[in-house]
C-alpha cells in the first residue's frame, strides 16, 4: 500500500496510510479521534488537497501532497518568485535578458491595498517576466523568473 | 431637527450590522446597500431593505455616493450612516448628502475637510494649543523636502496628507534610503487617495498609541467618553484595543482628555469622533489625526461606558444637542477588543483567501462579537481581510483578559488562514498581561510570538486524522472493478 505525504508548517511527513485509530464525526465540524491511548475532540474540515484541524486551541493546516509531483519540485522552483498572495501588477521595473543585483527592484505588486516590491532574491539574469502592467494573479502564480545560475 | 424614521447604511461587513443592531432598537427602519459579492452577508440579511449597488471593482460599489444617495432616495431613508472607511470620511459625500435634503450622521463637511486633510489639521491642531511632533511638508520641491527632512533626523516617518489606515506610510531609517522611501509611498498615496502629497515627521520611538473618544453638539460643546489604548499593530493596524489605557499616569490620562476634548470644542464638532496621540516614554504626546467617524475599536468605549455610540450619534444628529454632560459618564470595568482577520500571522501578516468552512464564534458572559460574516462564505481579495471583532468585557483588566483567552480559544475557523492562534499566544504573553507595551510589541517579542514546536503526541494525532479526513485528491485511482462490481446486490 502507497504512503501518503502531508505537509504541516514546511515539513513533510510520510506516513503508512494504515492509521491506528478512527475518526467520528458530527457533521459540523466537530469530531472524535478515538485511538489506544484515548480520544480526542477536535474540529477538523477538508477542502481538496487541504485539511484544517483545531486541536487543544491551536489551528493546524495540513497540505496533502501528491506523491507523484515530488519529482519536479525542488530546483527550477527557486529560480520564480511566485505571488504571496493574490493582487495586480502595478509596474514592472525589469526586463528579461537584464542583469540584476540581489535586491534590485523587479516589479511592484499591490494587493490588498498595500504595496510590494518583489526584489532579485540573487544576483542573476532576468528569464522572463510572466505578467504584464495592470494584470491580475491569483496567489502562487509565477510573477518573475531568473535564469539558472552559472549555466 | 426632525426625527430620524429610516436610515440607509452606506457600508459593509460587521459595521453594517452593529449599525442595523442600533437602529432595530431605536424602532428605525434600515437599508443597505450591496455588492453582488455581499448579496449573502448577514448585514444584508438583517437589514430591513437591502439595494444592490455596483461599481468598477467591488470596493467601488461602495464608494459610488451618487447612487448611493439615490438609492435612500428611493426607499424614503431620511438620513445616511456612513459606518467607517469607504464614504464616512469624505467631505463632498457629506455636502452631497445633505444638499439632497438627507440628514448625514457624522460631522459637518468642513470639519471633515479640515481634519481629513493631515496639513490643515495639524495647523489647525497647533493653534488650538494641541502639541504636535516637528515635521515638514512636501509642497512640490522635492529637493527642498528631502533637504528639510533630512534636518529632522532619523527615523523618520513618512505619511501621505490624505492618508489613513497606514497607506502610503513609510519608516526611513537612514538619509539614503530617503528618496526610494519617498517615491514609493507618493505613489501609494496617490493610488490609495487620488493625492500623492506627503509629509514627514520625527518618529517618536516605540510610541504609545492613545486616542480618545469624543462626542459635540456642533456648536462648541463636547465631552470625551475615556480614551483608548492601541498600540498592539502590524503593519500600522491595530489589532488589539482596550480601555482604559493600562498603566497611564493620572496627570498624563487627563491631560490626554483636556486636550482631545479642547479640539473637539474648536472645531465646533458634531457626533462622535475620535483624537489620536503618540506617547512617548518620556510621558510627552503628540497629536496624529482626527477620525471624524466612528472606530472599528469603538465597542471597548461602549462595554465600559455602557453608551451606545451609533444611537448617541443618531441622537445628536436628530437634536443637535448632546444627552449628556461629562459627569453623567462613569467609566465602569475594562474592556478588550481583538481582531480576527484572514491573514497569515507567521507568514508578515499576508492576507489569505478562501472558503470560511467552519466558523464558531465564541460566546458567553462578558463576551461581545460584532462580525461581518458567516460560516460557509468566501473570503476574497476583494474587501478587507477582517472577519469579526471580539470583545471581552470584565469588571477589571485580569477579568477582561482572561475572558479574551477563553474566547479565542473557543473560537473555531477552518478554511481560510486567520490569525486566531496569534491573537491567543498576544492575549496571554506576559508583558500583555502586566499591560506594559508599545507600538513595537509585535517586533520585540516576535520570537515569543510564534508557534511552539509541535510535540511528537499531537503531530501523530494530527497525521492520522489527515489520514482519515479522506482519500487524498492525489491517491492513485481504484484499481478496475471486477465485471461484476458495478452490479451491486443484483448479481446472482
Amino acid at each position: 500500500m502507497m504512503n501518503r505525504i502531508f505537509e504541516i508548517d514546511g515539513e513533510r511527513y510520510d506516513v503508512s496510510s494504515i492509521v491506528d485509530g478512527e475518526i467520528s464525526k458530527r457533521g459540523d465540524g466537530a469530531c472524535w479521534f478515538y485511538n489506544n491511548e484515548g480520544s480526542h475532540f477536535v474540529w477538523m474540515v477538508r477542502d481538496g488537497d487541504r485539511i484544517f484541524v483545531r486541536m487543544n486551541g491551536r489551528t493546524y493546516q495540513i497540505d496533502e501532497i501528491d506523491p507523484r509531483s515530488m519529482a519536479t519540485d525542488g530546483a527550477a522552483a527557486e529560480d520564480t518568485a511566485k505571488a504571496p498572495m493574490p493582487g495586480t501588477v502595478i509596474s514592472i521595473e525589469a526586463a528579461p535578458g537584464q542583469e540584476v543585483r540581489n535586491g534590485e527592484i523587479l516589479l511592484t505588486i499591490e494587493s490588498m491595498k498595500l504595496q510590494t516590491q518583489i526584489t532579485a532574491w540573487r544576483d542573476g539574469v532576468v528569464d522572463e517576466i510572466h505578467l504584464a502592467e495592470g494584470d491580475e494573479f491569483d496567489r502562487g502564480a509565477s510573477l518573475v523568473s531568473l535564469k539558472g545560475e552559472e549555466e | 431637527m426632525a426625527k430620524i424614521t429610516k436610515t440607509l447604511i452606506a457600508n459593509r461587513g460587521e459595521i453594517a450590522l452593529r449599525i442595523v443592531r442600533t437602529l432595530d432598537a431605536l424602532n428605525i427602519a434600515s437599508v443597505a446597500v450591496y455588492h453582488p459579492l455581499d448579496a449573502e452577508a448577514p448585514y444584508v440579511e438583517a437589514a430591513g431593505e437591502a439595494v444592490e449597488i455596483e461599481g468598477d471593482t467591488p470596493v467601488g460599489a461602495y464608494l459610488q455616493g451618487e447612487r448611493i444617495i439615490e438609492a435612500a432616495k428611493q426607499t424614503g431613508a431620511d438620513a445616511i450612516h456612513p459606518g467607517y472607511g469607504f464614504l464616512s470620511e469624505n467631505a463632498a459625500f457629506a455636502e452631497a448628502v445633505e444638499a439632497a435634503g438627507l440628514v448625514f450622521i457624522g460631522p459637518r463637511a468642513e470639519t471633515i475637510r479640515l481634519m481629513g486633510d493631515k496639513i490643515t489639521a495639524r495647523t489647525f491642531a497647533a493653534e488650538n494649543d494641541v502639541p504636535l511632533a516637528p515635521s515638514v511638508t512636501l509642497g512640490g520641491d522635492l529637493a527642498a523636502f528631502l533637504k528639510a527632512a533630512k534636518e529632522i533626523g532619523f527615523p523618520l516617518l513618512i505619511k501621505a496628507s490624505a492618508g489613513g489606515g497606514g497607506k502610503g506610510m513609510q519608516i526611513v531609517e537612514k538619509a539614503d534610503e530617503l528618496e526610494t522611501k519617498v517615491s514609493l509611498a507618493a505613489s501609494e498615496a496617490e493610488r490609495a487617495f487620488g493625492d500623492g502629497t506627503l509629509y514627514a515627521e520625527k518618529l517618536v520611538g516605540n510610541p504609545r498609541h492613545i486616542e480618545v473618544q469624543v462626542l459635540g453638539d456642533g456648536q462648541g460643546n463636547a465631552i470625551h467618553l475615556g480614551e483608548r489604548e492601541c498600540s498592539i499593530q502590524r503593519r500600522f493596524q491595530k489589532i488589539i484595543e482596550e480601555a482604559p489605557v493600562p498603566s497611564l499616569p493620572p496627570k498624563t490620562r487627563i491631560a490626554i482628555h483636556e486636550t482631545a476634548v479642547g479640539l473637539a470644542k474648536a472645531t465646533k464638532y458634531r457626533g462622535a469622533g475620535t483624537v489620536e496621540f503618540i506617547l512617548g516614554s518620556d510621558g510627552a504626546f503628540y497629536f496624529l489625526e482626527m477620525n471624524t467617524r466612528l472606530q472599528v475599536e469603538h465597542p471597548v468605549t461602549e462595554m465600559i461606558t455602557g453608551i451606545d455610540l451609533v444611537a448617541e450619534q443618531i441622537s445628536i444628529a436628530e437634536t443637535g444637542k448632546l444627552d449628556r454632560v461629562q459627569e453623567d459618564i462613569i467609566f465602569e470595568g475594562h474592556a478588550i477588543e481583538a481582531r480576527l482577520y484572514a491573514e497569515d500571522a507567521d507568514n508578515g501578516f499576508l492576507p489569505a483567501t478562501g472558503p470560511l468552512l467552519v466558523f464558531k464564534p465564541p460566546k458567553g458572559l462578558g463576551v461581545r462579537v460584532d462580525g461581518g460574516v458567516k460560516e460557509g462564505a468566501e473570503v476574497s481579495s476583494a474587501f478587507d481581510p477582517m472577519l469579526a471583532k471580539l470583545i471581552a468585557y470584565g469588571t477589571d483588566r485580569e477579568t477582561a483578559v482572561e475572558r479574551l483567552r477563553a474566547a479565542l480559544e473557543e473560537t473555531v475557523c477552518l478554511g481560510v488562514t486567520t490569525n486566531i492562534d496569534f491573537l491567543a499566544r498576544l492575549a496571554t504573553h506576559p508583558a500583555f498581561l502586566a499591560g506594559e507595551y508599545d507600538t513595537g510589541f509585535i517586533a520585540k517579542y516576535d520570537s515569543d510570538l510564534k508557534p511552539e514546536a509541535m510535540n511528537k503526541v499531537d503531530l501523530e494525532i494530527l497525521l492520522a486524522i489527515a489520514c482519515l479526513s479522506g482519500k487524498g485528491p492525489f491517491a492513485p485511482p481504484p484499481p478496475a472493478p471486477e465485471p461484476y462490481a458495478s452490479m451491486g446486490e443484483w448479481r446472482n
